[in-house]
């Protein structure tokens, strides 16, 4: 089912590929590029989203509701999805509004999948 | 009830190196053969899954099918026989790769148990993807028997329940159904935290048994004759167990016994004679003075591995304040794994 989400979240021009981790980091879906230790990018996601959520609430910015790392090559965008994190990798050009919409949306799915 | 025991248990092991029928008493099959015996005896329906039938005589195995065990060797047929699973398996990574193996074919609501030197907790984190997608139902626990089945000494199993921390890795149910599985055969059923069985039950619950010795000595000998603050003591016990795991963890036991340097500690610790009963420092002595040569050799060639001496639970809690409690237990699963599976 969450595969599912994640198959038609992925056809959003741009997305290169996308997964969804626990808040600890644990693997329930991905659909990344086969290259891509999936493993080890979720805990990483889940350390890096975890500790953006503790300086949100540091700072007095109430719940998290996205963070996005942004390289040279491309951008990680990250937005909570109930009892997980839902991960997509993008390309560096993109039209981040759609993208973010189509997330909003596909973490919405998950949410009501868990 | 409907019992599933994996592994026969190694014969040769009990018999001609441990000399068990000597030393302890009891007769053949020692191991899971015997729980097996003993479970089918107290009126279960048990299957026993072991792929090397050499493992037994055919003697033996006469004496299994006889007490109405039916054995089998695949371990997919044992895993959709059972409600309760009981891993008797060589050490390591193949007790993993079974439970893996088996997970997704148990009947619904089974409950999957470790044996020897597996931790369920490990075990737990080494099946997670699984038991949180696929098996919300399964449980893990463990069936420990804590001695050789099959000797006078095994009279008792222990299982795993509530971690320390609260989580519940099998239902209050299945924890039940061990305990009633336990006193059916006539054992006693200790209960202990998932996370603290392993180390009062497996083998290594001989160093367990000799530090607590250790600890409640310098406890005894701090506050009574020493008169020190009870936070200094534990303080101090605290930084003598991490340095210890923290060495044995990076350099093993040779290079532990090289950083500690038995001659120098022989001296430090006798000063530490405090009481005119303390028959553990006496030992302990007696035994760093007369340390087997070929130890002593390789304790001098050992290479003392870079070694980050924490304060474990100090360290959890400062992760857990900067990236959240769940993403820093996620790390702390992964680091248990890495260390114990492989």
């Amino acid at each position: 089912m969450i595969d599912r989400a994640l198959i038609e979240l992925n056809k959003t021009e741009g997305i290169k590929g996308s997964m969804v981790v626990g808040k600890d980091g644990l693997v329930i879906a991905s659909q990344l590029p086969g290259n891509i230790d999936a493993e080890l990018v979720g805990a990483m996601a889940s350390a890096s989203f975890g500790a953006a959520e503790r300086t949100a609430a540091e700072l007095g910015m109430g719940n998290l509701e996205q963070t996005m790392i942004e390289g040279e090559h491309g951008k990680v965008l990250m937005v909570d999805a109930g009892e997980g994190i839902l991960v997509v990798l993008a390309d560096a050009k993109v039209n981040l509004g759609l993208i973010r919409i189509t997330m909003k949306r596909t973490a919405e799915k998950i949410k009501a999948m868990f | 009830m409907k019992v599933s025991v994996y592994g026969a248990g190694n014969q040769d092991l009990y018999v001609n190196q441990l000399k068990l029928p000597e030393k302890f008493g009891g007769e053949p099959p020692y191991g899971g053969s015997r729980m097996a015996i003993e479970f089918a005896k107290a009126g279960h329906d048990v299957v026993l899954a072991e792929p090397n039938k050499n493992i037994m005589s055919d003697d033996l195995w006469k004496k299994v099918e006889d007490a109405g065990v039916k054995v089998v060797s695949d371990d997919i047929e044992a895993a959709k026989h059972g409600e309760v699973h009981i891993l008797f398996t060589p050490f390591g990574k193949a007790t993993f790769n079974i439970a893996k193996n088996i997970v997704e074919h148990v009947p619904e609501n089974a409950v999957i148990c470790n044996t020897c030197t597996v931790s369920p907790v490990v075990l737990y984190y080494s099946l997670e993807p699984i038991l949180r997608t696929k098996r919300k139902d399964v449980g893990i626990s463990s069936m420990h028997p804590a001695a050789v089945p099959g000797t006078p000494q095994h009279g008792h199993y222990v299982i795993g329940g509530k971690t320390t921390d609260g989580k519940e890795l099998a239902t209050e149910e299945q924890i039940n159904k061990l305990v009633e599985l336990a006193k059916s055969a006539g054992k006693e059923a200790y209960v202990v935290p998932a996370d603290v069985s392993s180390v009062v039950a497996d083998m290594g619950s001989l160093v367990t048994a000799v530090a607590l010795a250790g600890v409640l000595d310098y406890y005894s000998v701090g506050r009574k004759v020493i008169k020190a603050p009870k936070k200094m003591i534990e303080h101090q016990i605290i930084m003598v167990l991490q340095t210890m795991a923290s060495l044995v963890e990076t350099s093993g036991i040779e290079g532990l016994l090289k950083a500690l340097n038995p001659e120098l500690l022989i001296k430090t610790a006798s000063s530490m004679h405090l009481l005119e009963e303390q028959k553990d420092l006496d030992a302990a002595l007696e035994i760093l003075k007369n340390l087997d040569e070929e130890l002593k050799k390789e304790a001098k060639n050992a290479e003392i591995k870079p070694t980050t001496l924490v304060a474990a639970q100090s360290l959890v809690k400062e992760i857990k304040t900067l990236i959240g409690g769940a993403a820093a237990e996620g790390a702390i699963k992964r680091s248990a794994r890495k260390l114990f599976e492989h």
